[in-house]
């Protein structure tokens, strides 16, 4: 059944037929109506009518299949069934007719040959042998059998060899024209997918080929190209450039024709609208060598040649930056270890900028100054394993300031920041970095902190220079006052001077303070303050002023508070700083009356409520709308000839200083309301007796009696030296001066003072280093214990701590009070048995209170304290200060947490001291330390804040 | 602030289920460390590292995180400042909450901040220290 067509092309059973059907139908077709025709009548015209039947069967059913097939339709009837008469024609003619049947076989046996599969073929056609040659024998005798038998073999193996040989040529054609198209569709497809357009052009500069790329960049269709010249492509002729374009590419074309396909010409770059290409052309040649076209491939580069200018400029760029930057950079390859050095860096080192680096020493390992070497190394080697700060993908190297090897042997200052390329560890492959010469900024710098320490310094000393003048006028006009009799006028006028004096003084004290408020060091020190009070202090002393612009000052309790509503106030507690309140509000009253309205009233008004109060100043006039945003802000007045602008900043600071706050509401209407906010004055706040200064004056009134005391007074201004000899009489008491510190140790060595009134800024030798010798002299003679008073302008604590610490009993700033120091002269018994000098009321002695916690390491920590006080006297005799200063420091440490505050102060002193001090007053101080620890009373508690022993 | 002092509740309490806060305290006095160790982890509210100079105080940091590191400014080796500034200038511990202590400042100055961190005295008795370290903790935790 499957005998027609159905076997696949090229397979080795299909028979010829099958590969041929087409032509094998048309000649069979042909043959059956030429030949067979007559043969079929004749059968007819014999009488022989089933032989006639059956061939005219066989000579229609090629004809109908030569039909069909030239229709183009499958042929209708199958070929076993045209075998089929045939095979029965056969075996009937050779029944009836003997040879002639015989003679039929052979053109049947071709006939089967040719329509069936070889297989089949060859099974009927040995059916046919197997069928002739018994009957032959049987008809004409076994000479004949024998020839027909073998020539109908012999036929059947010619077939075979000529439909094997046919076939095989046939395969070998099939399989080149599949390869052939094969490789017809490869070159196409490779021609559509490379990214550069491609043209094919026969020898008349007609285009034969292009492909996609090809399309993109001319913009047409290939179809529109095919068989035109370049000239010839739409478009192209109205255009003037692109003609122009044209004709120069069909001279290109032509030359390239010239040169042959063995000798391409370069690569030529050309711009077409506005683009610019890459083209290559060649000639190819047909196998006798004949030129017979041009291929001409071009590649689009305008992007990378736009790319590859900007990388250029960026080259260029980063050069004159790297340059103009004066940095020097450092290339390090983290796999090679090759360096890089920029001329600049080699500049930078002191070496010419083309200086040849190939020789030069390791970076990390010699060119580093060994004095930072360990440090930048540790640095850089947790920084490249991905181990420092940095992270483990950390890029940047955070700039580090070290020195590095110059060529002539000296070292540069240089700060180092880079970026580093890390691969897939976090190890550094790569490391450029960034290295700046700062030798002129870290000069800068130094520059910078002795000025700023120059100017602190002169500060503090103008402020000092300032106040040792004024102290002279308040006391000697004050001395004036109280000892001599003076007319009523003069005494009117001295009080005058003496108040200015002391204004003078508050403003330098203010000046100071308004200055630690704004760095933030001030210490702020509440007590309760009646507001009240302090409100009709500035209300009067702004009377004058308020007077003289007509201006009405008024007093008053907010309404609904527990006094009368509008009744005069009688006292309101906030937690504050007297002076500061009074500044504040003498600002705050003082701006109100200069922008009121003449013949107006400014009004306080008092408020408390609750946790805080308040405190209103209220004026008519409006503060200006351009000034309001920046009312509070430092130098900002308005309309003002005179002042500074820093009345309400400083209004503010101080009122944030105690913990409160300043607003300010105004409005045309309404006038201008500045209201203060400040903490109500808690339980425990220290309660005045009365005005700040009353407790001296309370005191003046009954002055003590003096004894019989010997006071050495140490101050190299005379004016004060003058003062003090009027404030302590000369009988009860012996006064001896001295202009310096040189010179009150020689007094106190020809005789030993009871009481020591020190000036701690003096030149030759200061009062703190007089202090400490006074202390030396006094344990090394076994003199009995004097008291040092340190008497200073400066009132700030370091200067307290250090006076303290360097042996001073008490510590006054002047104007010190003559009350005060009679006060201290008359308390001080002096005893009469040199054996209780020691244990005496100055707190040094007092019991040092341990916090329980600490019990069990109390002794481990004592035995460390001990040793490292005994190293004192050891790093002095080597002189090794830093040692020294370590060793203080570290004791000062342990001993305030410890409790021990007077060891810890005698520590500071000694660590601060360290560098300049003679030795022997250090290992003085420091025996002094070690004999307390062995002698001070020791207790367990806490709750007490042990208070430092300080007198102010 | 005298609340505390009246009321008086034993002060060595075992308070149930609290968490422990983690301090890092850096000093190169070993009593100092010590002394600071003992107080604070008596409180019965820290766990309490200790480092004796600022490279072990990074040491200590890689091994653990703590919530509050209280730092010795004046050190050898590597100090105070020298640690703060390595901190700062890593992402991953820049935030940690660091405080100064200082034998260098009075307590009543110690309200100023250095480089931004705060900083208390150590010229104050240790229970006053281990106070002031309290309400830090309170306040940035």
């Amino acid at each position: 059944v499957t005998l027609l067509g159905s076997a696949p092309a090229g397979a080795p059973d299909a028979s010829f037929f099958s590969a041929n059907r087409e032509k094998v139908f048309y000649a069979l077709a042909i043959a059956g109506t030429v030949f067979l025709l007559p043969f079929s009548l004749n059968n007819f015209w014999q009488g022989r009518l089933l032989l006639g039947v059956l061939t005219m069967v066989v000579a229609a059913c090629f004809i109908v299949n030569a039909l069909a097939i030239y229709r183009g339709k499958l042929p209708p009837v199958p070929v076993v069934f045209i075998c089929l008469p045939a095979l029965v024609g056969l075996a009937i003619s050779m029944a009836t007719q003997g040879l002639v049947g015989i003679l039929w076989s052979y053109p049947a046996m071709l006939l089967f040959h040719f329509v069936l599969a070889r297989r089949f073929a060859n099974l009927f056609n040995a059916c046919i042998v197997l069928f002739a040659g018994p009957f032959v024998y049987q008809q004409f005798g076994a000479v004949l059998a024998g020839r027909v038998v073998v020539t109908l073999t012999l036929t059947i193996v010619f077939t075979n060899i000529f439909s094997r040989i046919t076939e095989a040529q046939q395969r070998s054609l099939r399989e080149q024209v599949t390869l052939t198209a094969n490789q017809v569709k490869l070159t196409s497809e490779l021609l559509e997918a490379v990214p550069m357009s491609v043209a094919v052009r026969d020898t008349e500069g007609r285009f034969v080929q292009v492909n996609r790329t090809w399309e993109r960049y001319f913009n047409l269709k290939r179809e529109q190209a095919y068989g035109k010249r370049f000239s010839e492509l739409p478009g192209w002729e109205e255009n003037p450039e692109l003609a122009q374009t044209a004709r120069a590419a069909e001279e290109v074309d032509r030359r390239a024709v010239e040169r042959g396909p063995d000798d391409p010409a370069d690569p030529i770059e050309r711009s077409r609208l506005g683009r610019t290409y890459l083209n290559t052309r060649r000639a190819f040649v047909d196998t006798a060598g004949r030129p017979i076209g041009v291929v001409s491939a071009t590649l689009d580069i305008t992007e990378q040649k736009a790319m590859a200018e900007q990388l250029a400029t960026e080259q260029r760029r980063m050069d004159l930056v790297v340059r103009a930057a004066r940095v020097g950079i450092v290339d390090w390859d983290g796999r090679t270890h090759a360096t890089f050095y920029s001329p600049r860096f080699r500049k930078i080192l002191g070496h010419a900028p083309d200086a040849d680096t190939s020789g030069w020493p390791d970076y990390f390992k010699v060119m580093i100054h060994p004095d930072d070497r360990e440090r930048v190394v540790t640095r850089w080697r947790s920084f490249i394993r991905g181990k420092g700060p940095e992270g483990p993908g950390g890029e940047y190297y955070a700039p580090e300031e070290y020195r590095l090897l110059r060529a002539d042997g000296s070292y540069v200052w240089v700060q180092v920041s880079g970026v580093a390329v890390r691969d897939d560890n976090g190890f550094v492959i790569r490391w450029i970095a960034a290295v700046t010469d700062i030798t002129k900024r870290r000069a800068q710098e130094q520059a910078l902190r002795e000025s700023v320490q120059l100017r602190e310094d002169v500060e503090r000393m103008s402020r000092h220079d300032l106040k040792t003048p004024l102290n002279s006028v308040i006391a000697v006009s004050r001395l004036l006052r109280e000892n001599s009799r003076l007319a009523a006028e003069d005494e009117e006028l001295l009080s005058t001077l003496e108040r200015a004096g002391y204004r003078i003084l508050n403003m330098v004290n203010l000046s100071l303070d308004l200055f630690r408020m704004e760095q933030g060091t001030y210490r702020f020190n509440p007590r309760a303050i009646d507001l009240v009070d302090v409100a009709r202090k500035v209300a009067a002393d702004l009377e004058s002023q308020a007077s003289s612009k007509n201006v009405a000052v008024r007093l008053r309790q907010a309404r609904g508070d527990a006094a009368p509503g509008g009744a005069s106030p009688t006292s309101l507690l906030a937690h504050g700083e007297e002076l500061l309140c009074y500044s504040m509000l003498a600002n705050l009253l003082k701006n109100a009356i200069e922008a009121s309205p003449e013949r107006s009233t400014v009004t306080i008004t008092l408020e408390g409520a609750g946790e805080t109060v308040r405190l209103h100043v209220h004026n008519l006039g409006a503060v200006p709308e351009s000034v309001r945003a920046s009312f509070f802000t430092k130098y900002a007045t308005s309309g003002k000839g005179a002042g500074l602008g820093l009345g309400t900043y400083s209004a503010r600071l101080m009122a944030r200083v105690q913990g409160g706050d300043i607003g300010l509401r105004t409005s045309e209407e309404e006038g201008t309301t500045i209201t203060v906010t400040l903490a109500a004055a808690a339980q425990d706040d220290a309660v005045p007796t009365g005005t700040a200064t009353s407790p001296a004056r309370a005191e003046a009134e009954r002055l003590p009696e003096l004894p019989a005391l010997r006071v050495l007074v140490v101050d190299d201004d005379e004016f004060n030296r003058l003062v003090m000899r009027r404030i302590l009489p000369s009988p009860p008491l012996t006064l001896e001066l001295a202009v310096n510190g040189r010179a009150a140790l020689d007094a106190a060595a020809r005789q030993w003072p009871d009481a020591v009134l020190l000036d701690l800024e003096m030149p030759v030798m200061d009062g703190y280093e007089t202090a400490a010798r006074l202390r030396e002299m006094e344990r090394a003679d076994g003199r009995k214990r004097c008291t040092i008073v340190a008497i200073s302008s400066n009132d700030d604590r370091a200067t307290m701590d250090r006076a303290i610490a360097g042996g001073c009993d008490h510590y006054l700033v002047k104007p010190a009070p003559r009350e005060t120091i009679w006060q201290i002269l008359a308390g001080r018994k002096v005893p009469a048995e040199p054996e209780a000098t020691s244990r005496d009321e100055t707190d040094t002695w007092a019991p040092v209170l341990v916090d329980p916690d600490l019990r069990e390491s109390l002794p481990a920590f004592l035995e460390s304290r001990r040793q490292a006080l005994d190293e004192i006297p050891i790093a002095l005799a080597r002189d090794d200060r830093a040692a020294l200063r370590r060793l203080a420091h570290k004791l000062a440490g342990g001993f305030s947490l410890y409790g021990f505050a007077w060891a810890a102060a005698q520590c500071r002193a000694l660590e601060r001291d360290a560098p300049e001090a003679e030795a022997a007053a250090l290992t003085a101080r420091a025996a002094a330390v070690r004999d307390y620890l062995q002698r001070v009373e020791i207790r367990f508690g806490t709750g007490g804040v042990a208070s430092s022993s300080r007198h102010a | 602030v005298n609340r505390g002092q009246r009321g008086r509740i034993p002060r060595r309490e075992k308070r149930p289920m609290t968490i422990k806060m983690t301090l890092l305290v850096v000093d190169d006095d070993a009593d100092v460390l010590g002394a600071l160790k003992t107080k604070l982890e008596r409180t019965g509210r820290y766990d309490v590292l200790t480092a004796t100079s600022g490279h072990e105080a990074l040491e200590r940091l890689r091994e653990r995180r703590p919530d509050l590191i209280v730092c010795d400014i004046d050190m050898p080796d590597m100090d105070g400042g020298g640690l703060a500034a390595k901190l700062r200038e890593d992402r991953s511990t820049a935030a940690l909450p660091l405080v100064f202590v200082s034998g260098l400042v009075e307590p009543e100055d110690a309200q100023g901040r250095v480089g931004g961190w705060p900083m208390l005295s150590k010229r104050s008795p240790i229970d006053h220290l281990v106070k002031k370290i309290d309400e830090l903790v309170a306040k940035t935790t």
